[in-house]
Order: structure tokens, then sequence, then C-alpha cells
């Protein structure tokens, strides 16, 4: 049996297999999410809130823009995570840290997802 | 630790490479465009919450000061998405040969400004 540094488990090196895969998986979806953002942006920057809403109420822009920020925010709260697992050493608060920061990350997507329901209905 | 380890040589011994610059820039922008996310939080909010903090949003934006933000985030954007890219040819084994590595980055650095000037110039004519 191989000797783990400590706090790192033999199922914690499991799971990076899934953490890479969904690492790549999230990031072939954001390549189409992000064309279809960008377009988004270079139009509704110039729309008045009642036009906004109109764009934004439509099913196709609703989910694609639930999609969005899902699948963003997944991206991004497993990127930070290698990022602090990368410089953050694990007796000053790594897990902590990643747990706040994923908390974070939620409650920014709670927040969108929120708002574009109460923007549809 | 028990045992001494072997340290590997510290950064600043290293001359800036195109590779290495590249390497750290496409952590920085992920870092970056983590934030961006807000700013994309805030755009909805404001949107649910109705016409005048709508308003104030779309003032921000609108400002020199706001449009720069954005152009910053969007030329990390491309950048992230196309060094991404750059990334996951790696990951099925091409382009990892010294020659392509530079070459397959500059494409990446090319590519970036020209999406980001195309974006720019849409928005602003």
């Amino acid at each position: 049996m191989a000797q783990f540094p400590a706090g790192i488990t033999y199922r914690k090196r499991i799971s990076g297999v899934r953490h890479w895969r969904w690492q790549r998986l999230s990031a072939v979806l954001l390549l189409g999410l992000m064309a279809y953002f960008v377009i988004i942006v270079a139009t509704v920057g110039k729309l008045d809130h009642a036009a906004a809403v109109a764009f934004v109420a439509t099913p196709f822009n609703a989910i694609g823009l639930a999609l969005l920020v899902v699948v963003g925010l997944f991206h991004a709260a497993l990127g930070l995570e290698v990022v602090i697992e990368d410089y953050v050493a694990l007796e000053n608060g790594r897990n902590a840290l990643i747990f706040m920061v994923k908390a974070a990350l939620g409650l920014v997507g709670i927040a969108c997802l929120w708002s574009l329901f109460v923007t549809v209905l | 630790m028990a045992k001494p380890r072997p340290l590997s040589p510290h950064l600043q011994v290293y001359r800036p490479q195109l590779t290495t610059i590249m390497s750290i820039g496409h952590r920085a922008s992920g870092i970056v465009l983590a934030t961006g996310t807000l700013v994309l939080a805030a755009w909805l909010i404001a949107l649910a919450l109705g016409p005048e903090a709508f308003a104030t949003v779309s003032m921000i934006i609108a400002h020199p000061l706001g449009q720069f933000v954005l152009f910053g985030y969007s030329f990390l954007l491309f950048y992230h998405a196309s060094n991404g890219v750059r990334h996951l040819g790696w990951d099925i084994g091409r382009g990892l040969a010294i020659p392509s590595l530079y070459r397959n980055g500059y494409i990446v650095l090319a590519v970036t400004a020209l999406f980001t000037a195309l974006l720019w110039l849409f928005v602003w004519s």
C-alpha cells in the first residue's frame, strides 16, 4: 500500500481522476457557452431594462444563461481548488479555504439563478 | 517532515520564456475570470431588481473605466479559452514537442488578439 501525506486519503487520490475529467468536460462545454456569451454581451449591452428582460426571458436565453452560470462556476471551483492545493499547505487551512471559495462561488450561482428566475417570471 | 527533501531551484533563476509565461498566464487569467462571474451576477441581479438598479449597473458598465474592465475580462477570456484548447490538445498528446509548443503558443496569442479586436470593433462601431 502506498503511503500518502497526512490529510490525503486513498479515496481523495481516486477522486483526483474525477476532478481531472470534470475539469476537461466543463472546459469543452464552456467553449460553446462562451461563444454564445460573448455574442450576448456584444448585443445586450445597448439594451434598456425592458428590452433586456424580454431578451433574457426567452427560453433559449434563460436556459443558455443558466447553463453558462452553472458550468462556468463549476469550472471555476475546480480550477481554484487546484490553485489553492498548490500554494496553501494543509496545516495553513487549505481545506477551509477551498470550502470558503466554493461556498462563495455557490452563493454567486444561487444569486444568478434566482435573478434569472425572477426575471423570467 | 522527517526526511530532508530535494528542493527545486528558485523561480527567479530561470529566464522567462513564452512557455512559462503562458503557463502562469493561464492560471492567473483563470483566477481573474472567476471574479468576472461577479460582474455577470451584478448584471443579472440588477435585471431582476428593476429598471432603476439596471440603469445604475448599465451606467457603470458604459463608463470608460467599466469598458476598460470589460475589455480586460474579454481579453483574458479569449486567452484562457484558446490556451485551454491548447491544453486539451496536450491532454490527448498533441503539440507537445518544443517547436510545436512555440508555434501553437504564438497561434494562441494571435487568436486572442484577433478575437478581442473583433469583439470591440463590433461593440464600439
